[in-house]
């Protein structure tokens, strides 16, 4: 078969593909969708197989995460909130410990809630929450997600918290280079100094009956101050990756040093743009299929192409929508 | 040209669908398991729409249901991919 045989059998409704362009044809659909599954099943092993992958290079300082936040504020008719470096020192230790722990939650893995990472850092609060966020490639992107989910909002926008602490820490998380951003937010406990040494966690570790938490922090993460008490606490994980380099000063980005063998490739970009490319390309030649089997008037056994093309655009749409970063 | 006008609601009905989903995923962001959910139950959707419509046309086979099935498929795991990568 020539090649232009083979293009038309590929592209083009003709006898020797049964009057249906071969790359329309179920089977054909099915082998892409394994490709791409394949694909997703390599690049989710490639870590584990020793091979690291950088992931997105975020470009995202922390006095932009805290001018936008503010900016959201003031747009809310909210006092804007005060950069605090021990809430600051306490969100990096978080954004080091899920590098170090490598894990991606609210709560460690061996339990630790976020709560002790504010009293470690000596901040005894009143109320308190975090919003993490990851993968971003910018800090408005970080942002505009958190507004976008009811309970990051809320952290954002509450008119409970004075103070804020913000970490851009990156590192290796499941084998990929992230970018993490963590967001702490607080109100000191009435009488507590505004700027407590950072060491001190022993004397201020407040026992569980002297926190007083006040108000009840809806969704979607668990709030809890240390103690029993129903705390305020939004909780959110972000996606933004933090990269915290130990010794680092408070509110500074750091950047881990890249890997020998790390790859410059976004899995999120890669799987985006390859499934731009499957899909515009059925996408036009479902259109041609209509179109010539419209034309000369052929009679088979199909689905309808307008349905095909309908569906294929709306995939299309969700791609186009979607944006790589995750938050919680 | 009739014909086809009288099956616009048919199609309508598939627009509207797929329109909601587009809607769905831009503002739920947030909640990529939502949003994964959305697109389950739109391809469910087209699926048995393809089935409905083509048993009221009358030309319902085995080979155009799979036809449906594989689109559906090829849509779910390119979705799935991009949420979940």
């Amino acid at each position: 078969m020539s090649i232009r045989n083979f293009l038309i059998h590929l592209f083009i409704p003709h006898h020797s593909n049964n009057q249906k362009p071969k790359l329309l044809h179920p089977s054909t659909l099915v082998i892409i969708a394994f490709l791409l599954s394949f694909l997703q099943i390599f690049l989710h092993f490639l870590p584990k197989a020793g091979v690291r992958v950088l992931g997105y290079a975020a470009n995202i300082s922390v006095d932009e995460v805290f001018r936008l936040t503010n900016q959201k504020r003031q747009e809310a008719g909210l006092p804007p909130l005060k950069l605090d470096p021990v809430l600051s020192q306490a969100a990096k230790n978080k954004g080091e410990d899920m590098l170090a722990k490598d894990y991606w939650a609210h709560v460690s893995p061996d339990g630790i809630e976020p709560w002790k990472f504010f009293l470690d850092a000596g901040y005894k609060y009143r109320y308190a929450g975090e919003n993490l966020a990851r993968d971003f490639s910018n800090a408005a992107s970080a942002v505009d997600a958190w507004m976008a989910s009811p309970s990051h909002r809320e952290n954002m926008l509450s008119p409970k918290y004075e103070e804020i602490g913000i970490a851009v820490v990156e590192g290796d998380l499941a084998g990929v280079d992230t970018t993490l951003i963590v967001q702490f937010f607080g109100t000191r406990m009435a009488g507590t100094s505004q700027v407590s040494p950072v060491a001190k966690k022993e004397e201020q570790k407040p026992s569980v009956a002297s926190v007083k938490v006040q108000e009840e922090k809806p969704l979607p993460v668990p709030t809890q101050a240390p103690l029993s008490e129903p705390t305020p606490l939004a909780f959110a994980p972000s996606q933004n990756s933090l990269v915290l380099k130990s010794g680092s000063a408070l509110g500074e980005n750091v950047s881990m040093t890249p890997p020998p063998r790390a790859f410059l490739i976004s899995p999120f970009n890669l799987v985006r743009d390859l499934s731009f490319f499957f899909l515009i390309i059925l996408f036009v030649v479902f259109l041609i299929d209509a179109i010539i089997v419209s034309r000369k008037n052929i009679t088979r056994v199909s689905g309808r192409s307008f349905a095909h093309i309908s569906f294929i655009g709306m995939i299309l749409a969700i791609a186009f929508i979607l944006r790589a970063g995750k938050i919680l | 040209m009739k014909q086809k006008l009288r099956h616009l609601p048919h199609y309508l009905g598939l627009l509207g669908i797929l329109f909601l989903t587009v809607l769905g995923f831009w503002f739920f962001s947030y909640d990529k398991l939502f949003q994964a959910a959305v697109f389950v139950s739109a391809a469910l959707s087209y699926i048995v729409w393809g089935v409905i419509h083509h048993k009221i046309h009358n030309d319902l086979y085995l080979q155009v249901v799979i036809e449906y099935v594989a689109v559906a498929l090829l849509g779910l795991v390119v979705v799935f991919s991009l949420l979940f990568s």
